[in-house]
């Protein structure tokens, strides 16, 4: 369970990201964080991985303040969660699968581990085909497939992606939605941030509006409706 | 563990191979800053042994009383040989002295005349700057003849100690300075390496992957090239060394005193220990930036 309490974070030159944010996530819950550019979201998702910290409040996860972790402590929080970032990062010099083994490898698994793991998940984002490309010979819907993946290598209980249809056309970007659906039907929690309004109208989910690092709705699916 | 070091290895040699021209400006610019800290390194070292052999050439020679007994002049050489800074005593007979002195080239005419040298004893000292010490010193026994004056190669000793001085401190700064250059330019080299990896770095930070294991691969990486930039530091020393020894050879005299150098084998495993010492210390000091949580 993920829990933000009356949490603000102002950056350095005093930009204010969050102000004030009270919310509650469930685990397995799926939640789409929607709002203009500059509205916090990103930084609703950093906060979760300690790539910035609360300047007041609290961020609870399971019963955990993650605003305590110590920097040498956080890439166990970070081996919880699978991170998309919005830049997908993938690393152009490693082929498709070498970005998965490289994430395995990484944070300590075997070379026997990831000899399984790697094609099971390439296969479950339907890119075991791709497995030799480079990320420059794919299209952006299939980098953004490889991110996903990589964030789900070391089996993650929850799923934070930074405006995954960001660059996508709109067919893709559901391609994308209804995949990260699919993860969290499996039992993953999955928060996205996006300010894609038109394909997340098309999906039944909870959906936090933020406006200026404020909350300012929460609802089920209503998001067409904005 | 052993798949732990596999993959700091790996991704190390990896990128070394990746980056060819980074790796390559790198090991070339750590291979010339220690061909310099070895080079002048092994020049002061020469140096500095070369002039304390030549010390060891400068004799004060103490005169005699003709009526000194042979029993007491070495007795005095004893007490001599005492004397703080004094490196050796020896009595010399005036025959021995004045059978040397005679059979230099030119000097042979005066081997016909009556010997006027006095009985003498010859100090070799240790430390230059104690010479007027231990002449004082030496003025005191009764043994000396005050008449004669000892001969005290006080300009030679000077000009020597001033040397050696000379030597220690500017030597000592300079190899120091070209061991601050040497690490400048590999941190530097590093340096660039990390930035242009940092994509990397935040990517291994955001997976999970501990300082640790974001670390090993660039301090690897920063040992490899240190080692190989010391080792072709070294066999270019080693070269350069053999070159101007075979063109000076005829030059030398063989009676000059001999200067204890560095041996080859020795000053290129230094080179390669310095070097990954640099190497391990800039990449650390420059993989650490890029570590910082917020990232």
């Amino acid at each position: 369970m993920i829990e933000y309490q009356n949490v603000s974070v102002v950056y350095r030159g005093g930009i204010r990201a969050l102000d004030g944010v009270n919310l509650s996530i469930q685990s397995g819950e799926f939640v789409v964080v929607v709002g203009p550019s500059g509205s916090g979201k990103s930084t609703l998702l950093k906060l979760l991985i300690c790539a910035c910290r609360a300047t007041s409040g609290r961020v609870m996860l399971n019963d955990r303040n993650v605003g305590m972790i110590s920097p040498e402590r956080v890439h166990t929080l970070r081996r919880q969660i699978g991170f998309v970032p919005q830049d997908i990062g993938l690393l152009p010099d490693k082929k498709v699968w070498e970005n998965l083994a490289y994430a395995m490898r990484a944070t300590g698994h075997s070379k026997r581990e990831l000899r399984e793991r790697v094609p099971e998940v390439m296969d479950r984002i339907g890119m075991l085909d791709r497995a030799n490309a480079y990320p420059r010979q794919l299209s952006g819907g299939e980098q953004q497939r490889v991110a996903i993946a990589r964030a789900l290598i070391n089996s993650p209980r929850m799923l934070l992606a930074d405006e995954p249809t960001g660059h996508l056309d709109p067919e893709t970007s559901k391609e994308i939605f209804g995949l990260l659906q699919q993860i969290n039907s499996r039992g993953a929690t999955v928060l996205m941030a996006t300010h894609d309004l038109p394909t997340v109208s098309n999906f039944r989910c909870r959906v936090v509006a933020l406006d200026s690092g404020r909350v300012v709705s929460d609802s089920m699916g209503l998001a067409a409706n904005d | 563990m052993i798949d732990r070091i596999e993959f700091a290895l790996s991704e190390a040699l990896t990128a070394l191979r990746r980056n060819g021209m980074m790796t390559a400006a790198a090991i070339t610019t750590c291979a010339i800053a220690l061909f310099l800290f070895g080079g002048l390194g092994s020049a002061y070292v020469s140096l500095s042994s070369y002039l304390h052999a030549l010390q060891y050439e400068i004799a004060i020679m103490v005169p005699l009383k003709p009526t000194t007994l042979r029993s007491e002049a070495e007795a005095m050489t004893r007490r001599i040989r005492e004397i703080d800074g004094v490196q050796d005593a020896r009595f010399a007979p005036k025959e021995a002295v004045w059978k040397e002195w005679t059979s230099q080239p030119g000097m042979e005419k005066w081997r016909t005349t009556a010997n006027p040298l006095p009985d003498q004893i010859k100090v070799l000292l240790k430390d230059l700057n104690k010479g007027n010490a231990v002449i004082e010193k030496i003025k005191q026994m009764p043994e000396y003849d005050p008449k004669r004056r000892i001969r005290d190669a006080s300009p030679e000793r000077e000009r020597v100690g001033f040397l050696i001085g000379f030597v220690r401190l500017f030597g000592g700064l300079l190899s120091v300075a070209s061991l601050l250059t040497a690490g400048t330019l590999i941190f530097n080299t590093v340096y660039l390496t990390v930035i242009a990896r940092r994509q990397q770095i935040q990517i291994m930070s955001l997976l999970g992957a501990s300082r640790s294991t974001i670390r090993w691969p660039f301090l690897l990486e920063g040992v490899i090239q240190g080692c190989a930039g010391g080792l072709a530091a070294g066999l270019l020393l080693w070269g350069c060394a053999a070159y101007i020894g075979s063109r000076t050879r005829d030059f030398l005299s063989s009676n000059a005193p001999s200067a204890a150098g560095i041996g080859t084998s020795t000053l290129i495993l230094f080179l390669i220990v310095v070097g990954a010492l640099l190497g391990i210390l800039s990449a650390g000091l420059s993989v650490r930036k890029h570590l910082r949580y917020e990232g």
